[in-house]
């Protein structure tokens, strides 16, 4: 009775395998939740959350001021329950759409004039009363697509990418299109402004530079993979991470000066304070390098992915992290100062002001920590309620 | 570390990576043209993995001969279960089928298949947590890296849309004939069974699960849909070609109105057998007694010779 018996066993080992490797992946498939982070202007902290809405709450102690949409005016989709939703869980790629009325919000919060603008997954463009979070414009601004790119504002316009591969240029008073720019793929890098150009990435690969008034290409740089970060201008430098590497690049001859390789993607955007570029990686590496030279300072391993970019302020360096943290590191040396364990992935550039450190995670939560300590002020929603 | 980190480990480093990073591979090679390496990597692991489904489809069929007696085995000893097991097993013994001997082979594939579905879709995020989560599987090769995004559009259908996303009539194309395919797969390989009540069982399933498995086509990423039709015809043609001497023609599966069109006949009538080799399975073509050695002519056999 030896073989039955042993067949047996492997036929039960066998059996468990394929249950387990169905059930590890039920579930597994990374929801869509949006990485927009907060901004903090005057009194009030602006953000959009997992959830799919946008808040205002007070900055000292969280509480809720107004919230677009309101609850009883959900729009969009709503997520899928029942089989597919479960079998959805068990599909990457497929199943129940997260994100919430506004289908998930990638974009932080601009905020000028008491009007705050941000964009959304549902493909449309709001501005918002900052006082009281009702729409400004008559309708929200239709893209042809998702915005995952942030806005920049510059003289009145907004700018901004999108998912159906235009950049696009909105008049920030009325909410009608300037213009549109054809690109070759989607558009997830947030464009940078100077001196009447806009720099954006793209995931075909290239670095555009088109005019900010009319949106004429000036000229594209190819490199070998999506640029997803947006560029940043210092020192007469551009600095843009593709793929792998990040890149210091003459705006104006398009020359390279350096270059500086990584183990895996450049997502975060680069932050250059004091002749140093500091960026994250989804190697879970941050990385402070010489501006001038691309030589590494110092690097620190955060433990998860870091999408988000650094924000330097009284020589720290305040990053958020995949693996549900989020840091504070002496910017010169690159010694922990603190971190903080969160509920969610921190993948939402965290705002900095003179006392207060604001972060947004995945599990739509906002913090408020103590920019010395780490420690909670407040969190939104608070804890009893999160729970 | 806990147990899923642990199975995740084990899942991802040996299973769902490499055949991942294979997939990306099979795109660069075929020109970045995704769909096509979709086809042909299902095509691939279809035929590695597809001894265990014959297999598995011997074994069933053999079972199936088998019905009617232990039909009667069980009518005879519905008072003994002991003797009607005994009986049972020494038949199943006699005849040289192992009962769970279908079982085994019909899982081993099933962990390979999933992995081979869910890098399709890996390949095609949705959105972009889904394109940053696809970092952690590719393996550090700037030429895997530059692929991505992968080139999704495959005969005029972005392969990453649903047909419920796209609303466009052609994308609902692809989800029609997983259906059909499905459903003739289905009919092909289903073993006949005696029991009256099991063969009406076996009815529905051939209508409900196309049915289900269309729908679900119609939720998720087009590239999903190629996926199985192209699994389907692949499983169909390959059974079919090994073991076509036990299943009826072709055109027996269609109307006759379609069948009367086709190349290969329309009889019901499975061929006549062709002798083969040896099995132990009942039902394929009978075995072939050991043979005894011939003893060669008497001109040419050697002789010792002897020194």
């Amino acid at each position: 009775m030896k073989r039955p018996t042993r067949r047996r066993m492997v036929l039960g080992i066998i059996v468990v395998l394929a249950v387990l490797s169905m059930a590890s992946q039920c579930g597994g498939a990374p929801a869509r939740f949006g990485w927009g982070g907060p901004n903090q202007v005057a009194a009030a902290v602006y953000c959009g959350l997992p959830d799919g809405r946008v808040y205002a709450l007070d900055a000292d102690n969280g509480t809720q001021l107004w919230v677009y949409p309101p609850p009883e005016k959900d729009e969009g989709e709503q997520p899928a329950g029942g089989l597919l939703g479960g079998l959805g869980g068990c599909m990457p790629g497929g199943g129940a759409p997260a994100g919430g009325p506004l289908g998930g919000i990638y974009t932080t919060p601009i905020v000028s004039d008491g009007v705050v603008y941000v964009g959304a997954y549902n493909q449309k463009l709001y501005a918002l009363d900052a006082e009281t979070g009702k729409l400004v414009w008559p309708k929200p601004f239709e893209a042809g697509g998702p915005i995952v790119s942030g806005l920049r504002l510059h003289e009145g316009v907004l700018y901004f990418g999108c998912n159906d591969h235009h950049l696009y240029a909105v008049d920030a008073q009325a909410g009608t299109k300037r213009w549109d720019f054809t690109a070759g793929h989607e558009i997830w890098s947030t464009p940078t402004i100077h001196e009447g150009v806009v720099y954006f990435g793209c995931n075909d690969h290239k670095l555009y530079a088109v005019d900010a008034a009319t949106g004429s290409k000036q000229w594209t740089y190819d490199t070998q993979g999506v640029i997803v970060s947006s560029p940043t201008l210092a020192g007469g430098r551009l600095y843009f991470g593709a793929l792998h590497q990040i890149y210091a690049m003459n705006p104006t001859t398009q020359a390279i000066d350096w270059e500086f390789s990584a183990a895996n993607w450049f997502w975060a955007d680069p932050t250059v304070i004091s002749d140093t570029v500091y960026v994250g990686n989804l190697d879970n590496q941050v990385y402070a390098l010489d501006a001038s030279t691309g030589d590494l300072k110092w690097q620190y391993d955060t433990g998860g992915q870091v999408r988000a970019a650094t924000v330097i302020q009284h020589g720290v360096a305040y990053v958020g992290s995949e693996s549900q943290k989020v840091l504070a590191l002496d910017a010169q040396t690159g010694e922990l100062k603190w971190e903080r364990e969160v509920k969610g992935k921190v993948l939402a550039t965290p705002f900095v002001s003179a006392d207060q450190v604001y972060v947004t995670t995945s599990e739509a939560q906002l913090y408020n920590l103590d920019v010395a300590s780490g420690a909670v002020r407040w969190q939104f929603p608070p804890a009893t309620e999160a729970q | 570390m806990e147990i899923t980190a642990l199975w995740d480990l084990f899942w991802n480093n040996l299973i769902f990576n490499p055949l991942l990073n294979a997939l990306v591979l099979l795109t660069i090679l075929l020109g970045g043209y995704y769909g096509l390496a979709i086809m042909v990597f299902t095509i691939l692991v279809r035929l590695i993995t597809m001894p265990f489904t014959v297999k598995q489809l011997r074994s069933s069929r053999a079972m199936a001969v088998l019905q009617p007696q232990i039909k009667a085995l069980q009518k005879k000893y519905a008072q003994d279960k002991e003797k009607l097991s005994q009986e049972t097993m020494k038949l199943y013994g006699e005849a040289g089928v192992n009962p769970l001997g279908g079982c085994l082979p019909a899982l081993i594939p099933w962990p390979i298949m999933i992995a081979l579905y869910q890098s399709i879709l890996q390949m095609m995020p949705s959105h972009p947590e889904q394109l940053m989560d696809l970092s952690k599987h590719l393996y550090p090769f700037q030429a895997i890296w530059q692929v991505v995004p992968v080139q999704n559009v495959f005969l005029g259908l972005d392969l990453s849309m649903s047909a419920m996303t796209a609303g466009q009539w052609q994308y609902y194309i692809l989800p029609i004939l997983v259906v059909v395919s499905s459903w003739l797969q289905q009919k092909m390989l289903t073993s006949p069974v005696a029991d009256a009540q099991q063969a009406q069982m076996n009815q529905t399933m051939q209508v409900t699960m196309p049915l289900f498995i269309g729908f679900i086509s119609l939720q998720f990423a087009s590239g999903l849909s190629l996926y199985w039709i192209t699994y389907n015809v692949v499983t169909m043609v390959v059974a079919y070609v090994l073991m076509r001497d036990t299943m009826p023609p072709l055109s027996s599966y269609l109307p006759a109105s379609i069948a009367a069109y086709l190349p290969f006949g329309t009889s019901a009538q499975p061929r006549a057998k062709k002798p083969s080799a040896a099995t132990d399975e009942v039902g394929e073509a009978t075995a072939i007694k050991a043979r005894a050695p011939k003893k060669k002519p008497a001109s040419r056999r050697r002789k010792k010779r002897r020194r």
